[in-house]
Order: C-alpha cells, then structure tokens, then sequence
C-alpha cells in the first residue's frame, strides 16, 4: 500500500483546486493511503474532502505571529523543532507538492520519500525547479492570459492520473449539514420553489473586488423578480461591507431587505457548502467561495478582472459562467497594481450581470451589450480538461492564437504520443474557427517563427540565438523562456526533449491550420505601450 | 544706563581673573533688541526673550534654592562631585549652588546672554566659582551630573541635545545604563549617496567613520549612475521631455534602493543631501520600519529643495540652526538636529610632499573652491599676491583665470589635500550668489574649514556667526570681515611661518578631539537613539537573534556544523546570516537547515507584509 503526501499549504480556494489531483491519486490506486498537509485554518475543509485519509496542519499564522513578535531565534528554533518533529518520522512513497513556494519546497524535503512530484529546491539550496509539467505551469504563468489549462487541470495532470475529463472539486456534505443549511434557510421564511441566490461581497484583494454600489444595485434589479432571494456571504472581515450593502438597500428600495438574508461571518466553510448547495446561482468575484460553491453544484456567474484571468483560476466545471475584463492594462500583478483607481473593477455595470444572471436562471436572452474589453465565456471541457468559451462572436486575437498554441504544447508535455489533430482543434475552438480564416497570414508569420526556433535548437548555441531573439518574437517568449528555465534547472535531457516537441506540435498545428485556410491578410492591431512625450 | 555699565564693569572685572578671553569677547558682544528684563514680585530682575521668561515672577532667589535642593536630593549627589549646569540665565540658581560651596561648570550657548546678565545682575560672588563656557561642542567628563536650567533649554533646545549627545556615558549613571548597552549594538545602516555634487564625498566619509564605529554599514552608492544620467539629460530633446526621462530616471533608482531595502532592511537609511529618494520610496521605506535620516549639508535659504523631502524623514540633520529649524518644524519635522560639517582624518591630514609637488600645489595664497560670485568679486583684491586659484566654475575671461589651475578642472581629493598642504595661507571664504564678498549673515561652516584644519593647513577665513562654536577665534583659527582685513592678516601671517604653524597645529588638535565624522555619526546615532528608541529596535528585535551561540551548540548538537561557518564570536548572529550559511553549503537539505530555513520564511513574510 502506498502511502501519498499532497502539501498543499495556501488558502481555501487552493486547497479546492486541489481536491481533484487527491481524488485522481485515490482512483489510480485506490489502496494508496492519502495524507495532506495543509495549514490549520483549513482542517474542516480537508475533513470534507472525500479520499483524505489523514491530515497534518500547521498553524502557519501562529509561526508567522511568533516570528514576528519575538527576536529570540532559540525559541523560535526549539518551536519550529517541536512542530515539525512528526514529519520528520513519516515515511512516505510519494509527496505531491503543488505550491510554488519556498516554505513547502522546505516542507517537502523533511518526510523520507524517495519522489517529490511538482516542486523542490534545487541543489543550489535557493531556487524552486519542478518537473517539467509544473515548469511548464510556471512559465505560463508568467505570461498570463495565455494560461492554455485551468491550475485545477494543471494540478491534476502532473502523473498523466488519466482525468482530464469531468474532472470536478470534492466537498462532501453529510446529510445532516444538508438539512441544517435547509433548516437554516426555512427559518429565515425561504421556501424550496424560491429562487435563491448567494452574493459574495468581498474579496482579499481589493484588485478583485466588485464595487459595493454595483452589488446593491445589482441585489435590487434581481430582487424585482418575486420570489428571488439574496444570500449575503463572507467572512468576519466582510461585516462592515455587509453593513454598508444593507445601508443601501434601505435607502433605495427598503422593502426589498426582507428578501435579503446576512450570512456573513455567521458560517463555517462547511456551513457555507451547505447553504450554496441550495442556491440557484452565487455571484462573486474571483474568491475561494466560487471553488467551494463549484464543489456543491451551484452554478457560477463569476466576475474576473484585475489580476484574476478565468483561463488560470476561473470556477471549474461545466456550465459556470464568468465576464472577465480585458482591458489594456490587464491582467495586472497580485498586490501590485499598475493603478490607483481600480478603474478595471468598474468596467462591468450591474445591468450586464442582471442580464447574465437572467440568462442563466430563466434562460432569457442577453439583453444587455456587454461593454468594451468585457466577454461572457461559459465552461466546458475537452478531453484536456476545462475551456472557456466566449458567448458571442468576437475577432480573433493572438492572445487567442497563442493560447491556443500553447495549450497544443501542453498536451505533448502530458502525452508525447499526441498528434495535432485539426479535426479536433476545430471541435474543441468551435467560436473561433467562424474567424479564423482573417488570421492566415498570422498563422504562417508565427510558423515560420516557430520553424526558426526549431533549427536555431538543433544548432549548437540555442541559448545564445534565443537571448538575440527581438520583441517580433514575443509570441515565442514563454516557450523560450521555458526552455532557459529547463536547462537551468536539471531535468536538461527530458525537459528539451519535451520542448522540441511541443514546438513541433505547435508548428504542425499551425501548419494545418494556414494550409487549410486561404484569406485576406489583416493586421492584429499593435497596443501601444509607449509613454507620451510632448512634441 | 550708568548704573548698568558699573555692574557690567565689576562684572567683567571679576570675570576677567578667571576667563580673560570670555571676558575680552564680551566687549564685542552686541545685546539683540528683543531681550528685556521685567521685575518679579519679590522685585528681582529677571531676564525675559522671545516670550520666554528665565526665572519665577514671584520670587526668582526662592526658585533658585529649591533648583538646588531639587538636584542634589534627587540626583544623589555627593561631594566634590563635578557638574555641569546647561545655562546661565539670570544666575539665580547658581547662586544658590555657590551658597552650597558647588562649583560648577555652566554652559551657556548664547553669549549675549552671557553679557546681558553681566549687565544687569551683579555676578561677582558666582564668577569666582564657575567656569563658564558658550560653546556646546565642549565634551563633559563621562561622570560629570548634568544639571538642566528648564527656561534655558527651551531657549536653547538644540544645543541642550547637542551636550547631551557629546557627552560619553558614564558607566555609574544609572539612567544612563539601558544607553550604554545599546551603544554596543552595531547596527545595520545604509548610507544613500547623491548621484553627484558636494555631498557625494561627504557620503563616503560617513560610510567610513559607521565602519570605524563597528557598524554594519552598505553604501548605496548611486554615483555609479552619474555618466547615463548625464546621458539621458544631454539628449537634444523639449525640456519637459527631459524632465520626464530627469523623474522617470531617478524614479528607477529610488525603486532600486526600495527594493535593496526589502531584501534587507537596515536600522537605519542615511541619505546625504541631494539622494536619489523619491517621496513615495520614503513612504515604503518607513512602512518597513526603517528609520530615515537625512543629513542635509546644503544652505537652506540656497537650496530650497528640502521642503518637499523634509517631512517624509525621521530626523533631519542640518548645518545650520536658528530659522532653519522654525522652518522644518512648520513642515511638521519632529526631529531636527545642528550637525556641522567635519573632516575625515585619513584622508584630510598632513602630508610631507615632494619638491615637485610643492612647485606644482604651492604658493602664498591660495583659494580652493568653485567659481561663486562673491568670490569672483573678492579675489580679485588679492591679486598682486603669488595667488593659486582651484576649482571649477570659473570665468575664463576673468581677470581671475590667469591665477586658475588645472584649467578649472575638477581637483581629486587627493590633489585638494596637497594643495592644502602645500599653500602657506589657504583662503576660505563661504560662497554667496548675491553679495559682493563676504556674507555679513553667514552662519554654518563649510567642509572646507574642517578640512584645511584636519590637514595641518593655515586657513584665513571670513567669519561666521557660527564659527566661535567650533574653533577659538585667534587661537586656532584666524578670521576676516573685509577685503582690507583679509589683506592685513595675508600680509601679517606670511611673515610669520612660526606662528601659522602653531595656529594650524591647534586647530588640527580641535579637529582630532572634536570634529572628525567619526564624532559626527556617534552623534547622529546618539541623537536618533536618545529620540526614538522604541522605534529604533522594534525591527531589530523583529529580527530573530541567537545571542550566545554556544550555549545554542550544546543545547542543539545537530546545528554545529551550520555555525562553524560564521564568525560568530562575541556577537548575537540573526536569522539572515545562518540563512546565507546554510545556502552557501551543498548536498541534500539536512533537518536542522531545513528549520531554518522554514523561520527565516516565516520572517520575510512578516518583512513582505510590512513592505
């Protein structure tokens, strides 16, 4: 019997995105023990999580708050010595580590396991390197929006567990969670043929956060339907936001707060599932309840835009849907923003997700036009794992292109054995193969690029060509990049055999595609990133 | 009037046994306007200045003896102590003292108060048993009591602190023990230098005399920069434009040193006057809980460019006071400090030079400095002399030129201190953009007078109001105030080899004793430390420490081999430096390097969330 350690030590919304990868090693070997390691405020979630067999915490903010309130490193070393002693006696076979950080990277090295999949120190004691899968993950980050898989499907592919399909997050409610959050919602006089939807106000990072005015106007355009309910949700952080919606709605349409039910910070996570496993719909930004909410079945209508990309984070599973911004300055970095005013979180006005929200509740047409730089995409998967599809017909960009090229690449790093297949890429790209016959002359530009990547690599000095290569390359640039960060971490042999591949995938790809189409040549037009300077 | 001048006369008399040159000063001393005396209730005179007044309106001699009681009951006085009174007022409690049989030394900053008194109390009983000094660069004895005359310190604040701050700490002054321990600490200091001008210099001194000091101290040299930002100014571009590509470029460096500061934060950043700092990088700089100082060597009526960086430091040094400091504390500066200029030793100091060298640096007079206008107008009195002109910025088609060297070029400090060296007479004179010679209102000192002293050089130099604090008019330094004055006194002392010697002798002593920039950053450090100790240790006791890293060894055998590495003797060793220790090793992570390495995590994300 194997026994398997997956550390997975962020927060909430992480650890749900993570619940597919522990179900896909459950099913590979069904006798395997799982043990997680995960931090302490997480434990109730790990406890709902189906094939968690044992679970290890650390209470990650107690360390934090020690380290920070004392000087004295002896305490703080024979702490740390105490805490971790029970790792240090685990044997395991195999340790999945999914989080790109220093601490697990450490965290990782203390069991005795002879294999660590994802990410570990380098022999330099300073850098994190991964397989080649989870390079592949860290280059593409990089270059968000082109992320061509979801981190759910990212994490769960990294041992080819043979789940790309209808993979799904796990939050198991009992029966009795179940019919509290019923009993909950009975009580407050919400009855099964009412129409219930959850609002989650707030998010950690204001960058994400939706403005608090367009949430109560939002509230009172839903409400005008008789019988709709809203949930309020969040944490103890969100009272005050809370406070301040409701102060709102009293102003503008007070008879409507009966219908409006404050859940926040009167919930536990498990609490939480419950009540979203009766809601028709939760509304929010990019937060960890869209994970636990996509785990109960509740359809999504999930507003992305600042660092949030739906490609990378967006709700997993079928049918959820998302607007995501895609403004010139997006996305922008986590924590720091390029801007001040957040302009970005204002691109959506109510009246675009009272018309989506309609849409996917009562399945009334869209009424609203969606804003400039907005688009409403729906999920579905392929055999890969989960897409986003754009709801109305939109030009082709090269951010499309590139996404869609990288995502052929992904597919070689996972099976070497794929073969483009244009018959497939038309099924799986259906809105975009409408225009994709304006692009041909892209197509053959990106090849032929591609194709010089190919030769350049069979030379003898790759490395130097590529720090030549200039910005007409940039469609290049994360494959590039991975390639330099594979041969700077190990794994050289694999990780080059796998990137010259993936190029050839790519190009193939490519090939079919300018081959099968014949059309007029158009320009994607050129952001223009330039400072301007007075004349 | 005739009544004020006997008591002055008997006064002087009596101060004149005991101090012939306070007393001869005195005779110059002019009383400013706005001091006045009012009469208390018991119908003693008591001095009042600036809505300041000195003594009790009821009963001054009353107050006086319970200043005394006060003192020696409370501070545990024993006889035959020394002390030191910070003022001098009306002198009513330091009669009281005398009637006690203390003697005792008073410092007293302002000299015209000094007269004023003398004028208008009869001192004769005290004079006989203190010692008066005006200056507060004097250095009391490390067991000499401190006895602070209140009125007088808030008359004279930033002289008080400076006394204070000058003063060694005494090994039995109780108070003074919780200091003591934390002079030992060596801290973390960053030295931010100007990208060029006066200051860069002045920068690399302060690095050198923290290292002297036993600091652990990095010198953000932003110099290295000077040749693409000169690059990027010369562009032939709209002035506007060269203003954004001016802000966006010194915008990168303040990023730079933000981010240097992030990885590893000091105590505290000093930045010299002219640094690269924008507002905003202040801003994330203090949010990581790093003390700022800015030591701005400039004149500030000149260089009007303080007042926007001013409020985002901690503490604000200056080299000039009175106005200055009224001014920083409307921009809402809590702490601003008097720190004169001074010299670096082992770079300033005497050289024995070649002939070759004297032909080519020496000559009677001569003038080291940039082309001013006031300077340009006062040089060309002395132009009969056997005359060398150093510098830069002068007018080619002067009648100066003739007597420039070098061709006006830029002189290496190295260069600058032989001719230092090799000049019979150095002739100092303050720069001005608007007077014709001297500046009758110049106050602070420039580099140059520490300097030329440190070197053993004879200096002429016009007078400062701010010069008496630092050097002994006549005895150690010799002073001008016109063109016909400075040409008397060139005239005088080249004739007196001897006695240009001895005076450069002396000052260069003074130098030694008080005026080096070891002396100055001991101050600085003394100062912020006696101003914001909490704040001053908070991050470094955020900073994890073993303190006694045997102990730790025997307690915890397995992390010997991780110290063996560090130099660790006598000394606490943080968190930071085991880190380096263990990632500098190879191999596979051993279980006592992996918790190590998992605190120093925990650590940096508290840095990250205070950046």
């Amino acid at each position: 019997m194997d026994k398997v350690l997956v550390i997975q030590m962020a927060r909430l919304g992480d650890f749900m995105q993570t619940t597919p990868l522990i179900q896909g090693i459950k099913q590979s070997n069904p006798s395997c023990r799982i043990w997680v390691l995960i931090d302490k405020s997480l434990h109730d979630v790990a406890l709902h999580c189906p094939c968690v067999d044992e679970i290890l915490t650390i209470d990650t903010v107690k360390l934090y708050r020690m380290a920070e309130s004392t000087h004295n490193l002896v305490g703080l070393y024979e702490e740390l010595k105490q805490k971790c002693a029970f790792l240090k006696e685990l044997r395991f076979d195999c340790i999945y580590n999914v989080n790109f950080s220093p601490l697990t990277a450490y965290l990782s090295s203390i069991p005795q396991c002879p294999k660590v999949v994802g990410y570990s120190l380098c022999a330099d004691r300073r850098e994190i390197a991964g397989s080649p899968w989870f390079q592949f993950l860290n280059t593409i980050v990089k270059f968000a929006p082109l992320a061509p898989f979801n981190l759910v499907d990212f994490f769960t592919n990294p041992n080819d567990l043979g789940m790309h399909t209808n993979n799904h997050l796990h939050f198991l409610l009992s029966s009795a969670e179940q019919h509290a959050a019923e009993k909950r919602l009975y009580a407050h006089n919400i009855s099964q043929q009412d129409c219930i939807i959850a609002l989650q106000l707030s998010t950690r990072n204001i960058q994400r956060q939706w403005p608090l005015e367009y949430f109560s106007e939002l509230a009172v355009k839903l409400l005008k339907n008789e019988g709709t309910h809203i949930l309020l949700l969040g944490s103890k952080e969100d009272e005050k936001r809370a406070e301040i919606f409701k102060q709102q709605i009293m102003q503008t349409a007070p008879a409507m707060l009966k219908r409006i039910h404050d859940f926040v910070s009167k919930t536990t996570i498990p609490e939480l599932a419950g009540l979203l496993s009766l809601a028709q719909l939760l509304i929010s930004c990019d937060t960890g309840t869209i994970h636990i909410a996509a785990a109960v079945d509740c359809k999504i209508l999930a507003l992305f835009f600042g660092p949030a990309r739906v490609e990378y984070t967006g709700p997993y599973g079928r049918g959820h849907w998302i607007l995501q911004v895609s403004n010139a300055c997006s996305p922008c970095i986590e924590d720091k923003p390029t801007c001040d005013d957040y302009l970005c979180t204002r691109i959506i006005k109510p009246d675009t997700v009272v018309s989506a929200a309609q849409h996917i509740i009562y399945n009334r047409a869209l009424d609203a036009e969606l804003p400039k730089d907005v688009t409403l995409l729906t999920s579905y998967y392929d055999k890969w794992g989960i897409l986003y599809e754009p709801v109305d017909s939109r030009p082709l960009t090269l951010i499309d292109i590139q996404n869609v090229v990288y995502r052929e690449m992904g597919k070689k790093i996972l099976d070497q054995s794929y073969c483009p297949d244009l018959l497939e890429f038309e099924d799986t790209y259906r809105y975009l193969s409408n225009t994709i016959k304006c692009y041909t002359a892209i197509f053959k530009s990106v090849l032929m690029q591609g194709r010089k990547l190919i030769n350049s690599y069979y030379t003898n000095h790759y490395e130097l060509q590529c720090a030549a290569l200039n910005d007409d390359m940039s469609f290049w640039h994360p494959w590039i990049d991975y390639y330099l960060c594979a041969i700077r971490y190990g794994t050289q042999q694999q990780v080059q055999s796998i990137f010259v591949s993936g190029l050839h995938a790519a190009t193939e790809l490519l090939s079919k595609l300018a081959e099968s189409q014949k059309s007029t040549v158009k320009q994607v037009p050129q952001h223009e990133t330039a400072r301007e300077y007075i004349c | 009037m005739k009544q004020q001048e006997n008591i002055f006369v008997k006064n002087l008399k009596t101060l004149r046994k005991k101090n012939p040159q306070l007393a001869e000063r005195l005779l110059d001393i002019r009383v400013p306007g706005y001091y006045s005396v009012v009469t208390a209730r018991s119908g003693h005179p008591v001095l009042h200045v600036m809505n300041i007044t000195f003594h009790s309106m009821y009963d001054p001699v009353k107050e006086g003896q319970h200043f005394a009681d006060y003192h020696l009951k409370n501070d545990d006085y024993r006889p035959g102590e020394k002390v030191a009174v910070f003022g001098l007022g009306f002198g009513y409690h330091l009669k009281a003292l005398v009637e006690k049989n203390i003697s005792c030394i008073v410092v007293e900053p302002r000299i015209e108060i000094v007269r004023f008194a003398m004028e208008h109390i009869n001192l004769e009983d005290i004079l006989a048993h203190i010692e008066i000094y005006t200056e507060t660069d004097i250095v009391l004895e490390s067991d000499t009591r401190l006895w602070p005359h209140q009125p007088s310190v808030k008359y004279s604040k930033s002289s008080f602190d400076r006394l204070k701050c000058l003063r060694p700490v005494s090994r039995t002054d109780h108070t003074d023990i919780h200091h003591q321990s934390q002079e030992k600490e060596r801290l973390k200091i960053t030295v931010v230098t100007p990208i060029y001008g006066g200051s860069l210099p002045v920068a690399r001194y302060c690095y050198a005399a923290l290292k002297k000091l036993g600091h652990d101290v990095e010198l953000w040299d932003a110099s290295i920069f000077e040749e693409p930002f000169a690059k990027a100014l010369s562009l032939d571009v709209h002035d506007k434009n060269k203003k954004v590509l001016h802000d966006l470029f010194l915008h990168l460096i303040s990023e730079m040193i933000v981010a240097s500061c992030t990885q590893s934060p000091p105590d505290l950043l000093l930045a010299l006057a002219q640094a690269p700092l924008s507002i905003k990088a202040l801003e994330r700089i203090k949010k990581l809980k790093i003390i700022t100082a800015y030591w701005f060597v400039e004149d500030y009526q000149l260089m009007e460019y303080w007042r926007t960086y001013a409020p985002y430091y901690d503490f604000f040094f200056t080299i000039q006071e009175h106005g200055f400091f009224e001014e920083l504390k409307k921009c809402g500066l809590k702490h601003c400090y008097y720190l004169p200029m001074a010299a670096d030793p082992q770079i300033h100091r005497p050289l024995v030079l070649t002939e070759s060298e004297r032909q080519e640096f020496g000559s009677d007079i001569s003038f080291m400095g940039a082309g001013y206008y006031n300077r340009e107008k006062m040089l060309q009195g002395l132009l009969d002399y056997n005359f060398k002109i150093w510098g830069t910025g002068w007018n080619p088609v002067s009648v100066l030129w003739q007597h420039v060297q070098d061709c006006g070029n830029r002189l290496s400090t190295e260069k600058t201190v032989k001719v230092f060296n090799a000049s019979k007479i150095n002739i100092n004179l303050h720069s001005s953009v608007c007077h014709q010679g001297i500046n009758p209102f110049g106050d602070y000192l420039n580099p140059r007078t520490f300097e030329i002293a440190s070197c053993g050089g004879f200096q002429l130099v016009d007078r400062r109001s701010m010069l008496a604090r630092h050097f002994t008019e006549d005895d150690e330094i010799i002073c001008y105030a016109s063109l016909q004055e400075l040409r008397d006194k060139i005239n005088c002392y080249l004739q007196k080899p001897d006695e240009r010697l001895k005076i450069a002798g002396r000052a260069r002593n003074r130098i030694l004793k008080e005026h080096t920039y070891e002396h100055r950053m001991q101050e600085l450090i003394t100062f912020i430390r006696t101003h914001m100790p909490e704040q001053f240790f908070v991050r470094k006791q955020s900073i994890p420490i073993i303190d006694d890293v045997d102990t730790f060894c025997s307690r915890h055998p397995e992390v010997q081999s991780i110290f063996k590495d560090i130099d660790c003797k006598d000394r606490g060793v943080a968190i930071d430096e085991i880190t380096a220790a263990i990632q500098s090793r190879s191999g596979p992570l051993e279980y006592q390097e992996v918790l190590f390495l998992l605190l120093n995590e925990f650590h940096a994300k508290f840095r990250e969330s205070a950046a």
